[in-house]
């Protein structure tokens, strides 16, 4: 194994934790609050967050979102494409918004996110929360919350994995020369 | 105290809400709306209608061609009775065909449930796949599929005009030819299928009435003819010696249209929707010309007839002129009556309102003409203004949206047991 872990299992629980004390600041209220997850790790993410939320603040709408058909390149996408499918079972209008992601790279997930929810009705506000923050960004698009921010070189992949879906939480940076070896 | 039907009522405020919202999606500079089956605009107008199923509490599945199944499960387990309509477009298209069927299905379906009322069966949201023939020359993608009434490899193999096949595109989804098969549900699963449309003609209008009880479904014959000649050059060639493919093309639409137009016990309709001349310059005498035929009637023996006719004008024009002539059958289904059981409920309650209606046979083809294999189907026509359809034009008033859901409520509660 020639790749780094970035965070282990300890490192990727406080990140959260900060996540949500810094999201409990800035929305005193959470009546309004819905919180969606991009995807196939940012859903599980909003799903602990939701959680942890609910012990102290009360129950919080958490949602998964699929932004596969709102991808900037979607129509010329020749290679397959899982669209696992939306689950966003509360209405988003008027209602503050947070996506929640695993790490924010180029920035256009979130672009396509943000039409993604806007199509489904006109929300209050949208904030973004990450757990990581890895960098090169390609659109004009930042995070209001930031687990961790790490410093990327471009061809560098950095994977999130969770305990519901990967069976452990670390998050692993995997360089462009490993994977060449290990290709 | 029981809920009785005439209680609950749909609401059309939130009708016209998520109507427009669809409408935004595909949404082009002139109004018209553009969501081609399984482009990005049509699958994000699915995502909406998904997240709305949701919102509304239904269960919601897609099935291996892209249709959209909500459920909602009854006390009982009988049948489902399904509504339903499509939400992809023809290029440019209106904002109503379809939409509005989808989104009264929705819509009847919240109604129930803002109700309180207790479902004896269960209740079924369908948005179907495809129903436009705009980008596979085939029409009811979805609910034949559904509907066992076309052979999985046939859809599969369906191409698009630049080449791309239906099951390459499924493909990118990481559905295979088992998932396709999948799709159909067998009889006995929907006991009953309803959908609201747009009349996409102006027979309602002309006749002052509010809204149509559909009788039978016109289903067309889709004919291409190709004609090969020779490609000559246009000034060196002489009149005599010519073998020009489109003069006999251009020949054949008139004949299409003497053969439709000529009395007959249930009229046919026909129409050459396009023409393709090759090569395409001004000084070459067409070599090839490619006609794509459109045949439709209620009577399969009338428009039988007239197919006949139109085959055999074409043939003659080919030997006559010393032309190759090739003919493919792109489709050929059969008018579908819709059930009478359904139809006597929908004119009684129309009835019942003191609502003008007319009980008619539909031109176009929908999704009903499929699910009525497996269901017992019927539909409501509302009208459109002008008749206008396939256009931006296109325009339905809410206040017959919003009339044409009611009903749609009222008979999915009697089709439930649930009379007053």
């Amino acid at each position: 194994m020639r790749d780094a872990v970035l965070m282990d299992g300890e490192a990727v629980g406080r990140a959260l934790g900060k996540l949500g004390q810094a999201v409990g600041r800035r929305f005193q209220s959470v009546e309004s609050l819905g919180l969606i997850g991009i995807r196939a790790r940012g859903d599980v993410l909003a799903r602990r967050l939701a959680n942890a939320f609910q012990r102290h603040r009360g129950k919080i709408p958490v949602g998964a979102l699929d932004i596969s058909v709102y991808r900037d390149d979607f129509d010329a996408l020749r290679e397959e494409i899982r669209v696992r499918g939306s689950e966003i079972d509360f209405d988003v209008r008027g209602r503050h918004i947070l996506l929640v992601d695993d790490v924010l790279f180029t920035g256009r997930s979130v672009r396509a996110a943000m039409d993604a929810v806007v199509a489904l009705g006109r929300p209050a506000s949208i904030a973004l929360a990450v757990l990581v923050d890895r960098g090169h960004r390609e659109m004009p698009i930042q995070a209001d919350f930031v687990g961790r921010a790490v410093k990327t070189a471009h061809d560098e992949q950095v994977q999130v994995q969770l305990r519901e879906v990967d069976g452990v939480d670390r998050v692993v940076l995997r360089r462009a020369a490993d994977r060449g070896r290990s290709a | 105290m029981a809920v009785t039907k005439s209680e609950i009522r749909i609401d059309p405020e939130r009708l016209a809400r998520d109507l427009r919202g669809l409408s935004r999606i595909g949404l082009n500079e002139d109004g018209s709306v553009t969501r081609v089956a399984f482009s990005a605009a049509e699958l994000r107008a699915r995502h909406y209608m998904i997240h709305l199923l949701q919102q509304a509490g239904l269960a919601v599945r897609v099935d291996g061609i892209g249709n959209l199944i909500g459920r909602v499960e009854g006390e009982g387990k009988g049948p489902a009775i399904a509504l339903g309509s499509h939400v992809d477009s023809v290029p440019q298209g209106g904002r109503f065909d379809g939409a509005v069927g989808a989104v009264a299905a929705l819509e009847v379906a919240r109604a129930i449930r803002d109700a309180g009322v207790r479902l004896r069966r269960p209740l079924e949201v369908l948005v179907f796949a495809a129903e436009e023939s705009s980008r596979f020359g085939f029409s009811t993608i979805g609910s034949s599929a559904m509907a066992g009434a076309s052979d999985p490899d046939r859809l599969l193999a369906l191409t698009d005009k630049h080449g791309e096949r239906l099951g390459e595109i499924l493909g990118r989804f990481g559905i295979a030819r088992d998932d396709v098969v999948a799709v159909r549900r067998p009889p006995g699963e929907v006991g009953h299928y309803l959908e609201l449309h747009i009349e996409q003609g102006r027979v309602l209008a002309e006749e002052g009435k509010r809204l149509g009880v559909v009788r039978a479904i016109a289903a067309p014959c889709r004919l291409k003819i190709t004609y090969r000649g020779r490609a000559d050059h246009s000034g060196s060639t002489p009149m005599h010696l010519r073998r020009d493919a489109l003069v006999a093309a251009a020949r054949l639409v008139a004949h299409v249209e003497d053969v439709c137009a000529a009395p007959g016990a249930v009229p046919v309709v026909g129409t050459v929707g396009v023409i393709d001349a090759r090569p395409g310059a001004m000084n070459v005498i067409p070599g090839e010309a490619t006609l794509w035929i459109d045949l439709r009637s209620t009577s399969l023996a009338e428009r039988t007839a007239c197919r006949d006719a139109v085959l055999g004008e074409a043939r003659r024009l080919a030997q006559a002129r010393g032309l190759e002539i090739e003919v493919a059958t792109l489709m050929e289904d059969a008018p579908v009556p819709m059930d009478s059981g359904v139809v006597e409920l929908l004119a009684r309650l129309c009835a019942e309102r003191s609502v003008d209606h007319l009980v008619m046979d539909s031109g176009a083809g929908h999704d009903a003409m499929q699910m009525a294999h497996i269901a017992r189907a019927g539909m409501l026509f509302i009208p459109s203004r002008e008749g206008i359809s396939h256009n931006l034009k296109e325009w339905t008033s809410a206040e017959d949206i919003a009339l044409g859901a009611q009903v749609l409520l009222e008979a999915a509660l009697r089709l439930m047991g649930l009379d007053a």
